[in-house]
């Protein structure tokens, strides 16, 4: 009788999904309501732990209890620390989830709703989950072993070299890729600028309060930094109403380049208690706390979606970035769908954390469905918006022109209403000077937020301070990455150099910290500069830039995960991450194919320098623009080349994948599977 | 009604215990907790779950190999943030 109703319970569940989803997805100009989404989300999620989950558990990775973990094992009190798996889904999802399902789902929705929000389900479900979830399954039965190294020992050794080359590469292009958002976010906004410059001093405080009041004492320092950001956030209107501190606050994108440049080399080189952890638990907590406030806002406010399900700029005409939905939607979208960079965290800290094996399907599998539905969250906050509002702050001025009546004359024609005024209007409202030209994705998602919360709390008197928070929230976590990532980043330039002249290997060194800080600062600081510089707003070539990064590491992830189910002997069941691996490396190698080669200018970066280099030679550029256009040119050159060392670290992995695949399955190899060896587990099932 | 009060405090104490626990302010006392088992230290007495940290002048004198509240808390920070710790 109890299965009968968890069956019939199921069934509703399941039914549930499908109705909402079918609602979404056949909707034809009625007004649409959010909670389907949200109902279409959580139904599919739920119906996907419990059985697919469920199926990888049992029938792929044969997970088994019994075997103690790395942190049963070599629990050392400090790296190797066994953990209660609710407190280890807290940590894992707090690790994964940065700025990337917020700013992808929102530039997506230039297509309409439709896409993105499937490939954020779907996608997720069958992919992202589950690369995260084998992920840290193989990295717990190597004593938590990182995926380089994984990929060193089960692919071969190049394959490791690749993974390695992989992570810098995408690191470079991420961190450039946040700081634009932050950079476009900010610029021309006293309000904004002020916020984000006072939650340095006030992390450094936090910091001080940590480390000699009162060491430790996480929570205590949060709550005195989360008042204060509060105060910081109110703060910043009256900032902004004072014509000499706005005047010094209104910054140019290259000015907010070069501040952000020099905040990321501090936070790199100076020591790790005094900045960058405090920011990052403050982060951590408006994070989490923005997150909850946006799904219980749209849970009681309910908005009606504006955006159409499919726009016309599914033909890769769309202003915000170009490019046709297949492959662009699916590399805009990488984290909340599929993010190769999840790979990392699966196979750093928190296979060193779990208590049992059979805790893996929670934390890997649950924490990126969680992901996914902060993506789902996202796309509503966009879609909520009028369409005509979405573009103008989206689009860069050479598309839709620098004034609001030239961008509303331009988005009328492309059919969807917006007129000056409604521009000039929200733009007051939320107390900037200009909402237009925004591209990055922060400031829109930010109106949507401030719209959605306004109505909830406060109504449109409190729009602008409701804005200014999603804007510093969103802020705050991207600086977050930009400063942890430098860190990192700084420490894999300090291994490779350490190769060269061992004491710039040596992490304590200072002159080392020094240098190596500025090496990787220049590196993705070369590409934010390009970014703020470009006239089609940098969004256009450095977001496609990063997706098609990420997802290659998500392709070298699902590769290293296949050959270790071959390995196991589990070919039946390779589809489950062959066949995600196979879209990634179909999408990876064609948007990386069509970005370099595409004769359309704004997506083909070489035919876009081919046609500056022939107005050049045709003196077609003003005398006062030559050099500008000539750094133009290089930067797109440059960015082909990137593109195309993505695409050949795929192509050369999975050649050296495929070698090994035939080599096992002809038995011309033997499978050597590279595990630790099984020791029963001390402890009684569960925490 | 005290059922439900009693039940309320259970949520409220767990979601507590969840709360520090994820944000890492548990983290000394786990420490000690762990160096304890290991003795390392002479059994401190263990502070309670919310209790103030512990006196860990008591469980590091003597016991050098156990760290204090302020070395534990860098060592923990400079170890967190030498490998890839916030994703995209």
């Amino acid at each position: 009788m109890k299965k009968l109703g968890q069956f019939l319970i199921w069934i509703a569940v399941a039914l549930a999904g499908a109705a909402a989803l079918g609602a979404i997805a056949f909707e034809r100009g009625e007004p649409l309501n959010a909670t389907w989404f949200i109902v279409a989300a959580v139904c599919i999620y739920l119906v996907a732990f419990r059985f697919y989950s469920a199926f990888v558990s049992a029938r792929v990775l044969a997970l088994d209890p019994s075997r103690a973990t790395p942190a049963e094992r070599r629990d050392d009190g400090r790296d190797f620390v066994p953990t209660n798996k609710w407190v280890l889904m807290g940590h894992h999802f707090a690790a994964i989830a940065g700025p990337g399902p917020l700013v992808g789902p929102t530039l997506a929705a230039q297509f309409g709703y439709l896409p993105g929000t499937l490939w954020l389900i779907v996608g997720a479900v069958l992919g992202g989950c589950v690369q995260d979830f084998v992920i840290l399954f193989c990295s717990i039965r190597r004593d938590g072993k990182s995926l380089g190294q994984m990929a060193r020992e089960e692919v071969s050794k190049r394959g490791g070299r690749i993974a390695l080359a992989a992570v810098l590469a995408i690191m470079i292009i991420l961190l450039a890729t946040a700081a634009l958002i932050v950079v476009n976010a900010l610029k021309a906004s006293p309000w904004a600028t002020f916020t984000l410059a006072m939650s340095i001093p006030i992390a450094m405080l936090m910091g001080v309060y940590m480390r000699y009041w009162r060491p430790g004492r996480v929570l205590e320092a949060s709550a005195i930094g989360l008042a204060l950001i509060l105060l910081d956030v109110v703060a910043g209107q009256w900032v902004a109403a004072s014509p000499s501190w706005a005047r010094l606050l209104t910054l140019s994108g290259p000015a907010l380049a070069v501040a952000i440049i020099i905040y990321a080399y501090a936070a790199s080189a100076l020591p790790v208690w005094l900045l960058l952890a405090p920011r990052d638990y403050l982060s951590a907590f408006v994070k989490v706390g923005a997150v909850w406030a946006l799904a219980a806002g749209i849970l009681l406010v309910r908005p009606t979606i504006q955006m159409p399900p499919l726009t016309r700029f599914i033909d890769g005409n769309g202003p915000v970035f170009a490019g046709t939905i297949f492959p662009f939607c699916f590399i805009t979208i990488a984290c909340g769908a599929v993010s190769g960079f999840h790979a990392l965290i699966s196979s750093g800290t928190t296979p060193k954390m779990i208590t049992s094996e059979g805790h893996a399907r929670l934390v890997g599998y649950g924490s990126m469905l969680m992901e996914s539905f902060v993506g789902v969250m996202a796309m509503v906050a966009a879609c909520a918006l009028s369409p005509g509002v979405y573009f103008a702050i989206n689009s860069p001025s050479a598309i839709v022109g620098g004034t609001a009546e030239a961008a509303a004359a331009t988005i009328s024609q492309w059919g969807f209403q917006l007129d000056a005024q409604t521009m000039h209007h929200l733009a007051r409202q939320v107390g900037e000077q200009t909402l237009l030209n925004r591209a990055g994705g922060a400031p829109s998602l930010a109106v949507g937020m401030a719209q959605i919360f306004s109505r909830t709390i406060g109504g449109p008197r409190l729009l602008g301070i409701w804005y200014h928070f999603a804007l510093m929230f969103e802020a705050l976590f991207i600086l977050t990455v930009l400063d942890a990532g430098t860190r990192v980043g700084r420490f894999m330039v300090q291994e490779l150099l350490g190769h060269v002249w061992k004491p710039l290997g040596q992490t304590a060194w200072y002159p080392s910290i020094l240098l190596n800080s500025a090496i990787i600062v220049s590196a993705w600081g070369y590409f934010l500069f390009q970014g703020v510089l470009d006239p089609l707003g940098g969004i256009n070539t450095l977001w496609p830039l990063f997706g098609i990064a990420n997802q290659l590491l998500a392709a070298v992830a699902l590769v290293v995960a296949t050959t270790i189910l071959i390995k196991m002997g589990r070919l039946r069941w390779v589809w489950v991450t062959l066949g995600p691996m196979v879209w990634l490396v179909t999408v990876t190698l064609t948007a990386s194919y069509q970005k370099i080669f595409h004769p359309n200018p704004r997506i083909g970066l070489l035919a876009y320098a081919n046609q500056l280099a022939a107005k050049l030679a045709g003196h077609a550029i003003p005398a006062d623009q030559v050099a500008a256009t000539q750094r133009l040119i290089f930067n797109n050159r440059v960015d082909a080349a990137a593109a195309a060392v993505f695409a050949g670290l795929v192509v050369v992995l999975l050649a050296e994948a495929l070698l090994e695949w035939y080599r096992i399955l002809a038995k011309r190899k033997e499978a050597v599977l590279h595990e630790t060896p099984y020791v029963a587990t001390r402890w009684a099932e569960g925490d | 009604m005290r059922p439900i009060l009693r039940s309320v405090r259970a949520v409220l104490r767990h979601a507590w215990w969840w709360l520090r626990q994820t944000s890492g302010d548990a983290a000394y006392e786990n420490y000690l907790r762990w160096a304890a088992s290991r003795e390392l230290a002479a059994p401190p007495a263990l502070p309670q779950q919310d209790a103030g940290l512990p006196a860990q002048g008591a469980a590091n004198r003597g016991h050098p190999s156990v760290l204090s509240p302020e070395a534990f808390h860098e060592e923990l920070l400079k170890r967190r943030y030498a490998q890839t710790s916030r994703c995209c």
